[in-house]
């Protein structure tokens, strides 16, 4: 299956690919996107409507922070399975494998780093599960 | 008039195939029914290094994720989880099938050619006297047979404190290489091996159904990573590697055995049906051995002798626990590997059985996003979190025994298996327990638990206790050879004679049981 380079679906499986691999998804990672959605969410038709979804698509800048509250939550949200999904893609990609695989030199500053995306990801989350709440969630 | 044969065998697995053997070998006219399925041809996975193939390979979604993304769940850890897209083709016939039914219980079974042993984790260990403690047997019983099989199969492991531990049954090969990572805690073991022996903890390389060394036209491991989706110069055993070595034996695959009848002459009539169409078939034998696992032996014996009697059922428990060794931060694991497991624990605290059974796998070839999913942070840092980990992150699978409670069983509605499995609150309490215990001394080891992921009830895929193995004479169990009471010519040979599960996967005893009683029923013809 393929969909138009503009269809909504596209567009979301472009910013969730931004978002997620820092750079341009491959429009094969964006194609296999459009098809996973038809195939796991009943999406062949378009997207549906979920309000964080929506609220993403709407306002980038807050993905991820909605990222954030709903891996903390554990919930069952669409925006954590469409998230998930494009991962999923990406991984199964030669265009991304690179953001998946181990480097192949020693790097020093594993701790530093580590430490950094955690205190990221807790900020995130914790900013986020904010949102969530000032919106009723 | 159909022909008559000597022995019909239900079911391709492991243990329908060692009694096949057993029989052929012992000169019997020996037919095998099965569902047969097979592969479909459209998963090939080529035959390259994993990694080089994740690097250039365009239609690595298909196995890495499924055509119709099958592979993609969000849910907890489910049954299967580990069955990747190549691998599904095993489990795919059997929720129509043989559906099962039950709210507490995810069930997996196999109508695959090779049952659930063409999906086999390969890990062989034999039970010892305490493991086998609520049976009617002993490992002494199995030794014949024990070396028999791993003499075929070709099981590599190490010569050390876990093969002193299991007990070798010769005919041992040299293990294979554990990765990097493995390496070190092994190191770490040996320094440290009296404390945690006297603790109760054994470790060492894995007992593995793989090839170390070329042989009788399998070669040995290529060490390309592609465990979790393709058999490579068939150096993993697998059941139909046996099969095929034993051009006297008859085969009818398409079909599933639903019932046996006893007639008057001593001859077993038994039932049919093709798992494509409305086809019924009927064949006769003198002897009709119960191969089509636990559940599916059940559902046999149940139809055929009491379908109003409900059936206990045993599955060992299992939970996961990714473990961090701070050490090998930053390190970089290259180089020739292989996904089976890199080595085995044996939580045996002192004067018991084994309590816990735990075995370790690199998490590398098997996907970040999935282990992302388990993440609580978000995913863009999760995956930059768990690749600087990937190399220091180990996962334990952690198996422990079952007994059934009085509630945990199976019965027949309407002709359709259903399985009550409710949880067991004190010998929850008693596994939870014995984990502490064992992750402390994991912890000594240098690897850190991060969490534990529970698998739901049923996800182990290690079934057993049906139709256990006793020496009282109570209808719907099996007699010390295997027969099943309340019949004079069949027998059963699979997991469903064990009354209970010790903390150790029960393949090779299979194996070796079913040739025990394979040998057994060929010279009583």
């Amino acid at each position: 299956m393929s969909s138009p380079a503009d269809s909504p679906l596209a567009r979301q499986a472009r910013l969730l690919g931004r978002y997620l691999l820092l750079e341009e998804p491959a429009d094969s990672v964006v194609d296999a996107y459009v098809e996973g959605c038809a195939a796991l969410f009943d999406e062949a038709e378009g997207p549906r409507t979920d309000p964080l979804v929506d609220l993403a698509t709407r306002r980038p800048a807050l993905l991820p922070l909605l990222d954030g509250a709903v891996a903390w939550r554990g919930a069952d949200e669409l925006l954590r399975r469409k998230i998930l999904l494009m991962l999923a893609v990406a991984e199964a990609s030669p265009a991304h494998t690179a953001a998946f695989l181990d480097g192949t030199q020693p790097e020093p500053g594993t701790l530093r780093r580590v430490a950094i995306e955690l205190l990221a990801g807790g900020l995130k989350a914790g900013l986020g599960l904010t949102l969530l709440r000032a919106m009723g969630r | 008039m159909s022909a008559l044969f000597d022995a019909i065998v239900v079911g391709s697995g492991p243990s329908g195939a060692w009694a096949a053997d057993a029989l052929v070998r012992g000169g019997a006219k020996t037919l095998l029914l099965d569902a047969g399925h097979v592969a479909p041809p459209s998963v090939d996975v080529p035959e390259e290094d994993f990694e080089a193939l994740r690097r250039r390979d365009p239609d690595q979604r298909r196995y890495l994720l499924g055509d119709a993304f099958e592979c993609v769940s969000f849910d907890n850890v489910r049954t299967g989880g580990q069955v990747t897209a190549p691998r599904r083709w095993v489990g795919a016939l059997a929720p129509e099938a043989t559906p099962i039914r039950s709210s507490t219980f995810r069930a997996m079974e196999g109508l695959a050619w090779g049952g659930l042993g063409a999906a086999w984790a390969a890990v062989a260990v034999p039970f010892d006297d305490h493991d086998l403690a609520s049976a009617p047997l002993r490992r002494a019983d199995l030794a014949e047979d024990l070396r028999a099989v791993c003499d075929r199969i070709g099981v590599s492991a190490g010569q050390d404190a876990l093969t002193e531990a299991l007990g070798d049954p010769g005919g041992l090969m040299p293990p294979l290489p554990s990765s990097p990572g493995t390496d070190a805690m092994l190191e770490r073991y040996r320094r440290k091996q009296a404390s945690l022996l006297g603790r109760g903890l054994v470790v060492g390389r894995p007992w593995l159904a793989a090839l170390s060394e070329d042989r009788d036209g399998r070669r040995k491991h290529p060490l390309l990573d592609l465990d979790f989706y393709a058999d490579v110069g068939r150096s993993v055993w697998r059941p139909p590697i046996l099969l095929e070595a034993l051009p006297e034996l008859a085969t009818e695959r398409g079909l599933l055995v639903e019932r046996f009848i006893q007639e008057a002459d001593g001859v077993l009539r038994v039932e049919a049906r093709a798992t494509e169409g409305r086809r019924r078939r009927v064949f006769r034998t003198r002897r009709l051995i119960l191969a089509a696992g636990a559940l599916g032996s059940a559902r046999i014996a149940l139809r055929s002798l009491d379908p109003d009697a409900s059936l206990p059922l045993a599955c060992n428990r299992l939970r996961y626990a990714p473990c961090l060794d701070l050490r090998q931060l930053g390190r970089v694991h290259r180089g020739p590997r292989h996904s089976l497991s890199q080595a085995l624990m044996l939580y045996r605290p002192p004067g018991q059985g084994a309590a816990v059974f735990a075995q370790v796998h690199a998490y590398r070839s098997l996907l970040l996003w999935k282990l992302v999913r388990e993440s609580f942070l978000a995913a863009r840092e999760s995956r930059k979190l768990l690749l600087e980990l990937n190399p220091a992150m180990t996962v334990l699978s952690m198996y422990q025994g079952h007994r059934p409670s009085d509630g945990q069983r199976l019965r027949l509605v309407d002709d359709v298996l259903h399985v009550d499995f409710p949880a067991d609150p004190g010998a929850d309490a008693r596994a939870v327990a014995n984990e502490d215990a064992f992750l402390a001394l994991v912890r000594r080891l240098g690897w850190l638990p991060l969490r534990r992921v529970q698998a739901e009830a049923g996800a182990s895929i290690h079934y057993a206790g049906t139709l256990a193995m006793s020496v009282d004479d109570r209808p719907l169990t099996t007699a010390p050879d295997g027969r099943l009471r309340g019949t004079s010519g069949v027998y059963v040979v699979d997991g469903s004679v064990l009354p209970e599960l010790p903390a150790k996967p029960l393949t090779l005893t299979c194996m070796a049981n079913a040739r025990r009683v394979g040998r057994g029923v060929a010279s009583g013809l």
